[in-house]
């Protein structure tokens, strides 16, 4: 009945609303150091059979093949890619750049995955402590922490993470702590949770941290940050992709629906 | 039916009718489905076919009988014939995570889907949208199915880094060889039917007599979905009013009884 094909194509609509509220979540973020674009992946529904194969007819013949009636469309999940952001200069001696796979890690509340969460955005700054905290609203701390002289005059972060900082009067810099990186067997199961933090999950394994440099964590570049991997091209391609689909799919819808009222007129 | 007397002649148009109406109504269920689906990866769409259907009698193997032999004559209108599935190369679209995959020309990837008893069933997708489970596994990114190499195992991975692919399904893994991806083809694809998800089904057999297929691996690519817009839109809107036409038959094989009832056998108009 044409009753199938109304709620696959709504199924369909749902779906491509989902996708356009992707993309203009990507879209929103491409100033967004640090930012990893998502993109949201659909599958078919299930099938229902109206008739098995294999099935004889009075003559003893198979039935070759069944009859299957699909069901629409969903959205399977969103999936981060990864890939890295082309590098801006900033000249700001705590503003890092990971060249490679990696996420600093930061120190959050308990209940935000166990105290500890995942980021690509590399802008710290000091807080009144003196220690290196990212430069957002939250100030959340580095871990494992680093607290700096405020007095320091130069900062240098090289790039297997070691921070040196010179004081006045110094002649030469002295180390002032290491930088470490975590790195996930499966990365897109990290969760996301805002403020561009990410969050251990099952799906994404345990962290392993080490020294930037090791074991395919990748290097540090000082007065560098990483911005965001949106492709606003391929973005708005996608999005009116999503659009024409969309409109497509509610034209099934009135079609149906037609159907269905020279349906109900049948009885006068 | 009583002594060969047709009984049901005033009715068999509007049988003949609902058939039609029918089986549009089905074609329009199916097409929906694909144009459902004109954005998911490795989409293959369904060929909505139908035939002319036999009479009942002729059906079951009983021939006609003389008084009905006008009737029959005519057939049994229309009924959907069994869906095919459209194995058509679409477009692949570039992506650039070295975790996607499309096949270019023939063949499947091999994915294992386990059971609730703790059996696994093998199936065939043309979605190549991969990524690494927590233990380091290739998986399916929609619906987390290992994804199996040339030897029916699953593959293991350290991490996403330094992962290159050739065309022939070669993994190999900062120069170092990991496996060989599954691309395989199963004889008669006839026998393929759609489990949802992007996953194929095809009976044990044909599973077991699968053979490695001449489709070419693109890493960092996946296929488009094969439904073509215009060809479905059209389809949709041919289907609609088809089912109309067939329904306004009705109306008019009911009108007629209407006459035939109401008017005919009335003595003053």
């Amino acid at each position: 009945m044409a009753v199938i094909a109304l709620q696959s194509s709504s199924s369909a609509l749902n779906a491509l609303n989902t996708r356009m509220d992707v993309i203009a979540n990507n879209l929103a973020n491409v100033n967004t150091a640090g930012f990893k674009a998502s993109r949201a992946n659909f599958q078919d529904l299930v099938y229902v059979e109206r008739a098995q194969p294999g099935v004889e007819n009075a003559n003893g013949d198979q039935r070759p093949t069944g009859l299957y009636v699909g069901l629409g469309v969903k959205v399977s999940g969103t999936q981060l890619d990864f890939a890295q952001g082309s590098p801006l200069t900033t000249g700001r001696p705590l503003d890092l750049m990971i060249e490679g796979d990696g996420f600093f890690q930061v120190q959050v509340e308990d209940e935000l995955g166990g105290g500890v969460a995942f980021t690509r955005a590399g802008n710290f700054t000091l807080n009144s402590d003196g220690e290196m905290v990212l430069a957002n609203d939250q100030g959340r701390r580095l871990d494992p922490g680093i607290t700096l002289d405020p007095d320091a005059v130069g900062v240098t972060i090289d790039s297997t993470g070691r921070i040196f900082q010179r004081l006045p009067g110094d002649t030469e810099p002295q180390e002032a702590g290491q930088l470490e990186l975590a790195t996930f067997v499966n990365p897109a199961g990290l969760v996301q949770v805002g403020e561009n933090l990410y969050v251990e999950s099952a799906a994404s394994g345990p962290p392993a941290t080490g020294e930037p440099g090791t074991d395919n964590r990748g290097r540090l570049s000082q007065g560098t940050l990483e911005s965001s991997n949106v492709d606003p091209t391929r973005e708005l391609i996608d999005l009116i992709r999503t659009q024409r689909a969309f409109e497509m799919n509610s034209q099934v819808i009135r079609a149906a629906d037609e159907t269905l009222q020279s349906v109900s007129q049948l009885r006068r | 039916m009583t002594g060969g007397e047709p009984t049901d002649v005033m009715h068999y148009g509007i049988h003949l009718a609902a058939s039609g109406a029918l089986t549009s109504l089905y074609r329009q269920d199916v097409l929906a489905n694909n144009l459902a689906n004109i954005d998911t990866v490795g989409f293959k769409p369904e060929i909505v076919a139908t035939q002319a259907r036999a009479t009942a009698r002729e059906e079951d193997g009983l021939g006609t009988l003389p008084s009905n032999e006008l009737l029959e004559r005519l057939g049994g209108g229309m009924m959907s014939a069994p869906n095919r599935i459209d194995f058509g190369q679409a477009a692949l679209n570039t992506t650039g995570n070295s975790l996607d995959l499309a096949i270019r020309g023939e063949g499947f990837f091999l994915v294992e889907e386990r059971g609730t008893d703790g059996g696994s069933f093998l199936r065939l997708t043309r979605d190549g949208r991969f990524t690494l489970n927590d233990d380091g596994r290739l998986v399916m990114a929609t619906t987390g199915l290992n994804v199996l190499d040339d030897a029916g195992r699953p593959i293991r991975l350290e991490d996403d880094a330094g992962i290159a692919i050739a065309s022939d399904g070669l993994m190999t893994q900062n120069g170092e060889e990991i496996a060989k991806l599954a691309i395989v083809d199963v004889p008669d694809r006839t026998r393929l039917s759609k489990r949802g998800a992007g996953l194929l089904n095809a009976p044990a057999e044909a599973i077991q007599s699968r053979s490695t297929a001449s489709g070419l691996v693109v890493q960092g690519a996946v296929e488009a979905s094969g439904v073509s817009d215009i060809n479905t839109m059209l389809s949709v809107t041919s289907a609609g009013r088809a089912a109309s036409g067939n329904l306004a038959v009705i109306g008019y094989h009911d009108r007629m009884m209407d006459q035939a009832v109401n008017r005919l056998g009335r003595i003053t108009g």
